[in-house]
């Protein structure tokens, strides 16, 4: 099966995380929603992919080496036409090339800027007593801050979900708050019980954040994936 | 649980007959307590001490080997210094002996050293088809059986149905003792020591399957078996209530994590997250392990989250309706026809509402309880009113009468018994309509508790199996655990 190769072959090069576009496309093979991400390896690449795309989108820094993003300069967001698509590419390789000069490059990822919505995190840990745990909370860079998050034992049931979405103190940020539309709960919950499959069908994965998830009033997207695996 | 593994854990609570060794008749050595303990539980039991120097003790013929005593022994309580432990265990074996407990310490919890003889020692255990209690631990009880390897007389036979595994010795005898305060004996304990053979999770699965337990305690430090305890307690909490207090609350997920949710998974609110998903019922504090235990075992599901409040004044009646709500409680309007009933038993100046305030009246606190549990918007009644009514009028004591004269004296204290006679007959018929209305109530005192514990009131009250919480968050904390349960009750449905 493809999920298992994808995971066998980052193994199999001592690997202990699969990239971003690795992790994305096999979520994908699932049926979960993802934001529509492509591998650039150059950067004309990277601009035929955008146009392809339509505008406006992002990039990336791909790298099996490289898991905190953000940290080396490796994110440009909200680029609207081909000449900042070119000059974010070449930020990024700059930055990135400077910080952490003994990474692996594969290149940048694209991928169409999501629309706005209500930011969640769907995360995934192994406790060494209970085995898998799923984690819910609102999204972004404050979750750790914030710390809003509920957890459930994988496999979860319906109840499970439905009662991790409820459990939160932002939870009346999904059911409209102050006249914006109320977001799409029963997606919400699909989507952790997707998810709750999918890490039961594969107990290599050892910490999985898909984070932001964003819940629309109408269907949810992961828009970041990240996947740790045991090795 | 298979039958023959029920049968095992089954036989450690009810031996047919037991070796203690390491039984003595010097005063003061852990030898000696437990024998006489044993001894007087015994019943129809038999019970051989073996000592290998002493030929009597406590009255009973003593061998020096269990292999000399001249039946077969299923049980044997070891009790002796470590570096005997294995000797004895290997003698059991050759005995035939079919369950232990090693109440002896100095294994696993000493470190490197200790963890190799205490496997060594389980080794030779399941070899010999022997399962195992301990070591380390303070001993277990069966108040259904009659059997007691404890050093203490903590508990009496009982049908209590309250079962209760400690991972901690101490916790376990200070629960024992509390219930033996208030008159309520535990069914089942075991101290499961250092858990070397059977685990917490192995009397847990024995107590979900006995007949005997109705409700299940927990005191945990640590799970060896998380996912089995899980699985475990899913199946159980559908048929009787778990209740358990975690110790650890505060530790902090200190794991290097490289994702967010890592690094937000610290053990213990996986544990909380673990006990919800499961319908185990978590507790923060020793007396709240307690009361919720009681409370669960006696009382009726409560339907809903709605709680009448009824005190003698403004005061209670805030910390009482405070503390409710913090637990997540309601506080209901009355119907129309409660109120109605209410007129009519209250001065005019009663508040009118939810919390009733009945602001210093001292009759018919009894019967205001029945008229709130006939509400159809109350789920469970919290009567923050129990006084030693039973002995006042107006402020007055029989034991405070010394300034009367003699004939003031005489007519006081007749007046005080006349008060006192109808109060608790009264007391006694709204307990039993109560128990009908199917109805959760929940008492808590609102006078302090030495001057309580000696009235007919405080009596009365336990021997229908209420306990009179000190303080209103007491009491709202153990509504709010049974809100809790039912609620998840209902969520599987």
């Amino acid at each position: 099966m493809f999920l298992n190769k994808t995971i066998a072959e980052a193994q199999k090069q001592g690997r202990t995380f699969l990239t971003e576009v690795e992790s994305k496309s096999i979520l994908e093979e699932r049926g979960i929603q993802v934001v529509e991400t492509k591998l650039a390896q150059t950067r004309d690449e990277a601009l035929s992919l955008s146009k392809q795309m339509k505008f406006p989108v992002v990039l990336k820094i791909a790298s099996q080496d490289i898991v905190h993003k953000s940290d080396v300069g490796g994110v440009k967001v909200g680029l609207n036409n081909e000449s900042e698509v070119g000059a974010a590419y070449d930020s990024i390789m700059t930055s990135v090339r400077e910080k952490r000069p003994e990474a692996v490059i594969q290149g940048v990822s694209v991928q169409k800027m999501a629309r706005s919505g209500v930011d969640v995190i769907i995360g995934i840990s192994k406790d060494p007593q209970f085995g898998p745990v799923a984690m819910f909370g609102l999204g972004g860079t404050l979750v750790e801050v914030l710390k809003d998050v509920s957890f459930r034992l994988i496999p979860l049931t319906e109840k499970d979900a439905r009662e991790m979405i409820r459990e939160i103190k932002g939870y009346s940020l999904l059911t409209g708050y102050r006249g914006s539309p109320p977001c799409d709960i029963k997606s919400l919950e699909s989507l952790l019980l997707q998810v709750s499959k999918f890490v039961e069908d594969n107990p290599d994965i050892k910490e999985m954040d898909l984070n932001p998830v964003i819940v629309y009033q109408q269907g949810t997207m992961v828009v970041d994936a990240r996947i740790v695996i045991e090795n | 649980m298979e039958k023959s593994n029920f049968a095992q854990l089954d036989l450690l609570f009810n031996p047919h007959t037991v070796a203690v060794v390491g039984a003595t008749n010097k005063i003061g050595k852990w030898g000696y307590d437990l024998m006489r303990v044993i001894l007087k539980y015994r019943g129809e039991r038999k019970v051989y001490p073996v000592n290998i120097t002493e030929t009597e003790i406590l009255g009973v013929k003593a061998y020096k080997n269990i292999n000399d005593i001249p039946e077969p022994v299923d049980f044997v309580v070891i009790v002796v210094p470590e570096m005997h432990v294995i000797s004895v265990m290997q003698d059991c074996v050759k005995k035939g002996v079919r369950g232990a407990i090693v109440i002896t310490a100095g294994f696993a919890e000493l470190g490197e050293k200790g963890q190799e003889i205490q496997r060594e020692l389980v080794r030779i255990a399941r070899e010999g088809n022997i399962r195992m209690i301990g070591p380390n631990t303070m001993g277990h009880f069966s108040g259904t059986s009659g059997f007691s390897t404890l050093r203490y007389l903590l508990a009496n036979k009982t049908d209590s149905g309250l079962s209760l595994i400690s991972q901690s010795g101490n916790i376990g005898l200070y629960l024992m003792q509390r219930g033996l305060e208030e008159g309520i004996s535990f069914a089942k304990f075991v101290g499961s020591g250092n858990e070397a053979d059977t685990t917490l999770e192995d009397y847990l699965e024995y107590f979900g399957q006995d007949d005997d337990t109705k409700v299940i305690v927990l005191y945990v430090e640590g799970l060896r078996q998380g996912r089995r305890f899980f699985e475990l307690a899913r199946e159980i909490t559908r048929k009787k209530p778990i209740v358990a207090l975690k110790v650890g609350r505060t530790e902090a997920g200190t794991k290097a994590a490289r994702s967010h949710t890592s690094a937000l998974s610290g053990s213990d609110v996986i544990y909380d997250a673990m006990f919800k998903q499961c319908g185990v019922i978590r507790v923060n504090e020793i007396a709240e392990l307690f009361y919720t235990t009681i409370a669960l075992r006696y009382q009726p599901l409560m339907k809903g989250n709605r709680v009448a409040v009824l005190t003698r004044g403004g005061g209670f009646g805030v910390l009482a309706s405070d503390a409710c709500q913090k637990s997540g409680l309601g506080l209901p309007t009355l119907s129309a026809v409660t109120l109605d009933k209410l007129d009519k038993m209250l001065p005019p100046y009663w508040s009118h509402g939810n919390p009733v305030d009945m602001v210093a009246n001292q009759e018919n606190t009894y019967s205001c309880v029945q008229a709130l549990l006939d509400d159809d918007n109350v789920d469970a009644v919290y009567c923050v009113a129990v006084t030693d009514e039973g002995s006042i009028v107006s402020g007055v004591r029989l034991d405070d009468l010394d300034d009367l004269s003699s004939s003031q004296r005489e007519n006081m204290k007749q007046a005080l018994e006349q008060r006192h006679k109808s109060d608790i007959q009264d007391l006694d018929d709204v307990l039993i309509n109560i128990r009908k209305t199917q109805k959760p109530v929940v008492f808590c005192a609102s006078i302090p508790s030495k001057t309580l514990y000696k009235s007919d009131t405080y009596i009365k009250l336990l021997q229908h199996n209420y306990l009179v919480h000190p303080t209103p968050e007491d009491g709202a904390r153990v509504l709010s655990c049974m809100a809790r349960y039912s609620n998840y009750l209902r969520s599987l449905k």
